[in-house]
């Protein structure tokens, strides 16, 4: 200092972030995650968290071979790589053997994350192309214990109860984590609001929107005003949905980047979700209309850029 | 009143502190000032002074008539040493007149404050011309300049800013709290020498003590002129003229138009006081009321420091740096500029010395990209800085992103937000310096 030199760490501006961090949030998720999953194993049995250690894994050590045979960056540190690996195996059915659980991990992570451009530039979700593509190719091992709709009991004016609900919530007629523990993927979702990880744009949007296609499914289809407004309650509740809107449609590299093509994509989603439970093929056809969405991603960015501020004059310039 | 605001922008954590309620005191008077008398946004002025001359305090040392309309007073009375160049905080070297303190003070503001009112416009500008007051913020454009506008050019709204919005920062707040008449007062001098119709303080809202203050000054000294006070947001870059003047009078200035030409002139709180003193008392600009804080500095505060003192000598004064490895920074810790070299002066625009500890996180290596669009929610351009960044990378320029590129205003929010730490900002500013070299070549 007297010898008048500065240190010689010398950065560009600017001097100070934000303390939020890629590592940061992918632990906040994960923190988000465990209550769930602790609870589905609670309920269905420690044979969800064998699944969970090895989907984890599995995404790890293939994220890890990847990189490694691709001469990349070893980045595994962002822990991205094992909050795939654990999504992928809240949405499995009780009972799913584990190497299928592992493969799914393996699979979310090679093929639909590092083959298709890599973190931040895949454009579909890994969990949810991996969960597509093993109900399409296991059918009997995924969705042989999956019934939820076609099982559910028809709502309807006469028989309003709260029965349906309490049978999803102990596993009566759920099977996968997201499902029966419903209310603490909700809890693990706000968590992830008030940590400011996602923004409110995207499961507002998908819950709002599934609610209200929900209700209006049901109302077209003659059923009364508050039997409609139980059975669209149910829908939200069943299938995961929590953890489709909180945790899967938030993903950052597959959905919008600006706020209203948040709130779109999140709105389509969730419209989606629902619209294709009744007429959809597969017992599980939640992931496939995300994918499609996923897809559209890019498409929603290009027609809600945000306005230049002061932009008029600079497009008038532009053109002459 | 709600608060006028912008789209996009920050919300850094405040961290104003242990100097929240630090008044200014004056700066112990250094024995040698480096004086620059090149402004960033002009030429070099000419030395009026030779080596070995003895000067005044508040002399004129050097001066440009020309089209960068400099003064430069002696900041310190003295010998000059040395004319040459003296390293400057943009990293390279700028000539500076260097003068070593000898003699007595005569100190200004003794004679009677003349009565500006019955002053013309005109007389007014001159003032303000041979003091040199310079804009405290940005470029330095010289406040002569925005008080008289080219021919043709109407000013109708003057916008006085006391809006940093920048964690550490408090001098804009301290001199709103402790010179509110005098801000007021500048103002109306402004407000005659433009004729303007109105003239506009704009102050961030939790500066609950300054608002209350200048309202305080504004219901107790009628004079002529409409003086209004507007609570604005507290987000960051408030301190971008196009910005405050779409919080402070809801007015959008298009890209490319001169905020002459739409009619606004923005003045910060520090200029305003300048340009009193300069009228009042024909005071020179050879003080700038600075920050000197952050977690570094072992004695923070807010401090008058004499035009020319070297970094190192301030911090001298302030006790030192808590830890050797400490980042000294020139201005805000998100806008500012890294200090190369200590001996770098404080010129009429620096707005603070902050010294921050611990590792820079942009520094520790970028991440991917994820998309996750916080980037784009902070811009207050309404850009997509993401991609940009990747234009820049790629070193790609289509019709888009070169307009992106002209159009960012480098406050680097983007950077600030981005959970992977990328330098966007920096290489949207890097792009942009290329794109400028490649059109003036």
């Amino acid at each position: 200092m007297a010898n008048g030199t500065a240190p010689a760490h010398t950065p560009c501006p600017p001097h100070m972030h934000d303390s939020r961090s890629l590592a940061g949030m992918m632990r906040t998720v994960c923190i988000a995650l465990a209550p769930a999953l602790a609870a589905g194993a609670a309920l269905l049995g420690a044979g969800i968290l064998v699944n969970a250690a090895a989907a984890v894994l599995a995404a790890i050590a293939s994220e890890a071979l990847f990189l490694l045979a691709a001469r990349k960056k070893i980045t595994l540190t962002d822990g991205s790589a094992a909050v795939t690996g654990l999504l992928v195996a809240l949405n499995l059915p009780a009972g799913t053997p584990p190497w299928l659980a592992a493969a799914g991990g393996a699979f979310a992570i090679v093929f639909i994350k590092q083959l298709s451009g890599g973190m931040g530039a895949n454009p579909f979700n890994p969990a949810l192309g991996a969960l597509a593509i093993m109900h399409l190719f296991f059918p009997a091992e995924m969705g042989g214990a999956w019934h939820s709709f076609s099982t559910a009991p028809p709502i309807t004016a006469e028989t309003q109860s709260l029965a349906p609900f309490v049978a999803l919530l102990t596993g009566g007629s759920g099977a996968t984590v997201a499902e029966v523990a419903a209310p603490l993927a909700l809890c693990g979702g706000i968590f992830l609001l008030v940590r400011r990880v996602i923004s409110w744009h995207i499961p507002i949007a998908f819950l709002a929107a599934a609610g209200a296609t929900a209700f209006f499914l049901f109302r077209a289809t003659g059923t009364g005003e508050s039997a409609a407004a139980l059975s669209a309650g149910y829908h939200l509740v069943a299938g995961g949905l929590f953890l489709y809107a909180f945790f899967m449609a938030t993903d950052p590299a597959t959905s919008p980047v600006t706020a209203p093509g948040m709130v779109l994509f999140g709105a389509c989603c969730g419209a989606l979700v629902i619209i294709v439970r009744p007429f959809g093929g597969y017992p599980e056809t939640a992931p496939l209309a995300m994918l499609l969405m996923n897809a559209l991603a890019p498409l929603i960015d290009r027609i809600t850029r945000p306005r230049m501020f002061g932009g008029r004059a600079a497009a008038l310039r532009q053109k002459n | 009143m709600r608060a006028g605001s912008f789209s996009g922008g920050i919300r850094p954590p405040e961290t104003k502190g242990r100097i929240e309620n630090s008044p200014f005191s004056n700066l112990s008077v250094p024995h040698q000032c480096s004086i620059p008398i090149q402004h960033r946004a002009g030429t070099a002025a000419r030395p009026v002074v030779a080596v070995g001359d003895v000067v005044r305090e508040g002399q004129l040392i050097a001066a440009d008539e020309g089209a960068g309309d400099i003064r430069v007073h002696a900041s310190i009375p003295g010998r000059v040493m040395d004319i040459g160049d003296r390293p400057a905080h943009s990293g390279g070297c700028a000539p500076c007149i260097v003068i070593e303190a000898a003699g007595s003070f005569s100190g200004f503001g003794a004679a009677a404050p003349c009565d500006w009112t019955t002053l013309t416009p005109v007389e007014i500008v001159r003032r303000v011309r041979e003091a040199g007051v310079m804009c405290a913020h940005g470029a330095g454009i010289p406040a002569a300049r925005i008080l008289a506008p080219p021919e043709g050019c109407a000013i109708d709204t003057i916008i006085v800013h006391g809006a940093e919005c920048e964690p550490y920062l408090t001098a804009a707040d301290m001199l709103l709290r402790a010179y509110p008449a005098e801000i007021l007062e500048g103002a109306r001098i402004a407000l005659r020498a433009l004729g303007a119709s109105r003239a506009i303080i704009a102050i961030p809202k939790s500066l609950t003590t300054a608002l209350a203050a200048i309202r305080t000054a504004l219901a107790a000294h009628a004079g002529p002129g409409t003086v209004t006070v507007r609570p604005v947001s507290d987000k960051y870059p408030q301190g971008n003229e196009r910005l405050i003047i779409k919080a402070a009078a809801r007015k959008t200035i298009h890209a490319g138009t001169d905020l002459t030409r739409a009619g606004f002139a923005v003045l910060n709180a520090a200029t305003v006081i300048a340009l009193r003193e300069a009228v009042l008392a024909e005071k020179p600009l050879i003080e700038r009321p600075i920050t000197v804080g952050g977690p570094g500095i072992r004695k923070p505060g807010n401090y008058k420091v004499r035009i020319g003192t070297a970094v190192e000598d301030v911090i001298r004064e302030c006790e030192g740096l808590v830890d050797p490895a400490a980042r000294v920074i020139m201005g805000g810790p998100i806008s500012g500029t890294a200090v190369r070299d200590m001996r770098v002066p404080v010129t009429g625009t620096t707005t603070a010395i902050i010294a921050l500890l611990g590792p820079d996180h942009g520094a520790s290596g970028e991440r991917e990209c994820i998309r996750c669009g916080r980037c784009v929610a902070a811009c207050p351009m309404g850009l997509m800085p993401h991609e940009l960044d990747e234009a820049a990378r790629q070193d790609r320029h289509d019709a888009r992103e070169a307009r992106g590129v002209e159009a960012c205003i480098a406050c680097h929010a983007c950077s600030y937000v981005c959970p992977s730490r990328r330098p966007i900002g920096r290489r949207i500013d890097a792009a942009r310096t290329n794109r400028q070299g490649a059109i003036d070549g």
